[in-house]
């Protein structure tokens, strides 16, 4: 069953990430419907530092965006992937 | 110490213990090599192209464990070592590659021989860099081998501007890297180990699938006490074969598309697939709803992303295939599986992998002799076509990396430069390279290296005068209609003479042994031109869409099989 997800990428803050990023989602077949990158330095949070926060959304098949997710933990700049639940989830 | 940017490359290399380093030279890549005389304890092969730098280094890793390295210049330099680099990405081989790039004040402006080279391997490395800053060069070398060998093994590419290499910085070789992105989880999850166990406990009919994990994770002896512990029998994959001794009772060869009939119905008939190191390709799973149709599935792999890619997975373990072999064998109960293996036993003896009766020189046959000849110990280098599934059917291997061949990518001209590595590597060993003519002519040029090098690579060309595998495909599946399948070729013992290689042709049964005693006796490289039965198909066959019970054993001569 297709729905909606968002995933949310902490990455390197270095030169060609997102398109390192971006890739795979072309590789493996997914449209990006929404995407959004913020320098994590504007987020007030000390934790982070050198850190691009990206955050998309996605349509797919749970399964699917599951191996996407695992692809993108796959980047060597990823650091982190995390999926918050979309509109209308619990 | 201030050094160039030239010779931190090589202090680096040489920090990271590399002995080798295969490469052609160019503009853009100068300065690198006119410092390599600073460094006469590294070796450097020189290939007729980069393409053979990077299956040359390629085929040094597999058959070393060790990192193969390659260099190449800016430009036409880089796009040639793709193939090489792709190849190296399917089948996770640990790989460096060096390139140079234009200097940085004209990159971007399409100079002479300028392409974006980190924008072009993006996608089939592990990871790569452009070194912007002399400074961070060392760094960037430490990431890449730490990379290249560590979690699943891979490519990865270091693209340095000419006046970066040229330029002088303070060196020092950091001890450790800090890669917050990247930690590869390598030992496996105890509640799932524990499970596996209870699984593999339970089982009536177990089934161990063993990939190249294996071999990378040098688990061979934690998977033989599996085995034996459980009395488990074991196929392997392509590139997991030797992996297990094919000799062992517990052995019953690879299954797959062109894998023996018995190892595909025992991957059907299993009750519980054990599947270690290994990513459920296409050619060796057949159709998917089909693939092992009565078996839960424990799959172990160092790659996350791998797991429930293709199949679905009852006990998935993320983690180094040594470490959790070696854990699971800990909570095997010993105990038999007469049963299981009386069936296999059975189906091993209805189901033989043989060779017809034929008055004329079949590959197969070719294959057995060198086999034969060697009585094992040789390592087998191949192209990819019909020689190289023959050469994996008709060859008992018992040691692990003694099959060296190109999988996922399935690289025809893989096996010259492969060989060029392997014999590099290894060089007390006896390397074969059984290649076939079509597979042979993509990259012949690297006889100039063995030549040059003096490298005693044995070169078997299974001759056919087709593009065998396509033409077998057009046979089966197109009518037999051969189109740009048949090839002409030179005489191979004529080009390998005019190289300073000896060579013989062969055209009968009665020459083959022979001949494969006479390269034997050589100290240097031999070349072997086998004329064999020009339409002899690879069988066993499960056609494309089919299910692996669903094999095809016998040739349907001149007609459409499916």
């Amino acid at each position: 069953m297709t729905s909606k997800h968002i995933l949310v990428a902490l990455l390197e803050d270095k030169p060609g990430v997102l398109n390192r990023m971006s890739s795979v989602f072309r590789r493996r077949g997914f449209n990006i419907e929404n995407v959004n990158v913020i320098d994590t330095i504007n987020l007030g949070d000390s934790s982070l530092t050198n850190l691009t926060r990206v955050t998309i959304v996605v349509s797919g098949s749970k399964a699917m965006v599951t191996q996407l997710k695992r692809q993108l933990e796959k980047i060597i700049d990823v650091v982190k992937v995390s999926e918050i639940p979309a509109e209308g989830e619990a | 110490m201030k050094m160039t940017g030239a010779q931190i490359v090589w202090e680096s290399l040489l920090k990271e213990e590399v002995e080798v380093v295969f490469g052609f030279p160019g503009g853009a890549i100068i300065p690198i090599y006119d410092t390599l005389p600073e460094y006469p304890q590294m070796r450097h092969v020189l290939v007729r192209h980069e393409q053979g730098a990077a299956h040359a280094a390629d085929g040094y890793a597999r058959a070393t464990g060790k990192v193969g390295v390659c260099m190449a210049t800016s430009g036409p330099g880089a796009t040639n070592l793709v193939t090489g680099i792709t190849n190296a990405y399917l089948d996770s081989v640990p790989m460096v590659a060096i390139t140079a790039q234009v200097a940085r004040s004209v990159i971007g402006t399409d100079a002479f021989q300028e392409v974006d080279t980190t924008g072009i391997t993006l996608p089939i490395t592990k990871h790569n860099y452009l070194v912007l800053d002399t400074a961070s060069l060392a760094r960037v070398l430490k990431e890449s081998f730490h990379l290249a060998r560590t979690g699943r093994p891979g490519p990865v590419l270091v693209d340095i501007p000419r006046d970066v290499l040229a330029e002088a910085t303070e060196y020092s070789y950091p001890e450790e890297v800090n890669l917050p992105g990247y930690k590869p989880v390598l030992e496996g999850h105890a509640a799932q180990v524990k499970r596996a166990a209870k699984m593999i406990n339970e089982a009536e009919r177990p089934l161990i699938l063993a990939g190249r994990g294996v071999a990378i994770a040098g688990a061979h002896r934690e998977l033989r006490e599996l085995a034996e512990a459980g009395e488990i029998p074991v196929v392997t994959t392509l590139l997991g074969i030797g992996s297990f001794p094919e000799s062992h009772d517990l052995s019953f060869g690879m299954p797959g598309m062109h894998g023996a009939a018995y190892a595909n119905l025992a991957v059907d008939g299993a009750d519980l697939i054990i599947a270690v190191g290994m990513r459920f390709d296409d050619r060796l799973t057949g159709r998917l709803s089909g693939f092992a149709p009565r078996a839960k599935v424990i799959h172990i792999d160092i790659d996350p992303a791998e797991i429930g890619k293709n199949v679905r997975v009852d006990v998935p373990i993320v983690g180094d295939a040594r470490q959790v072999l070696g854990a699971v064998v800990k909570q095997i109960l010993p105990r038999g599986h007469s049963e299981w293996l009386k069936q296999l036993g059975q189906w091993r003896d209805e189901h033989p992998l043989s060779v017809r009766e034929c008055g004329g020189l079949l590959p197969q046959y070719v294959i057995r002799q060198i086999y034969e000849a060697t009585g094992g110990g040789a390592i087998v280098v191949t192209g990819v076509g019909q020689h190289q599934m023959w050469a994996a059917q008709h060859c008992c291997y018992d040691r692990p990396n003694s099959l060296i061949s190109s999988g996922g990518l399935g690289t025809m001209g893989f096996g010259l430069p492969a060989s060029v590595g392997v014999k590099v590597g290894c060089p007390d060993d006896v390397v074969w390279c059984i290649d076939g003519d079509g597979s042979f002519q993509m990259t012949m040029q690297e006889l100039g290296t063995i030549a040059q090098e003096k490298l005693g690579v044995k070169i078997a060309i299974i001759n056919n005068g087709y593009l065998g595998m396509v033409r077998q495909w057009q046979g089966l599946f197109y009518e037999r209609r051969y189109v740009a399948t048949p090839l002409s070729g030179p005489d191979f013992v004529q080009i390998a003479a005019a190289y300073g290689i000896p060579g013989l042709r062969v055209t009968r049964r009665e020459g083959v042994v022979p001949a494969i005693e006479r390269a034997l006796g050589e100290d240097g490289p031999f070349l072997i031109d086998f004329v064999v039965e020009p339409e002899e198909d690879v069988y066993p066959m499960v056609p494309p869409g089919a299910a692996l019970a669903e094999v095809i054993e016998e040739p349907v001569r001149g007609e459409v099989a499916v």
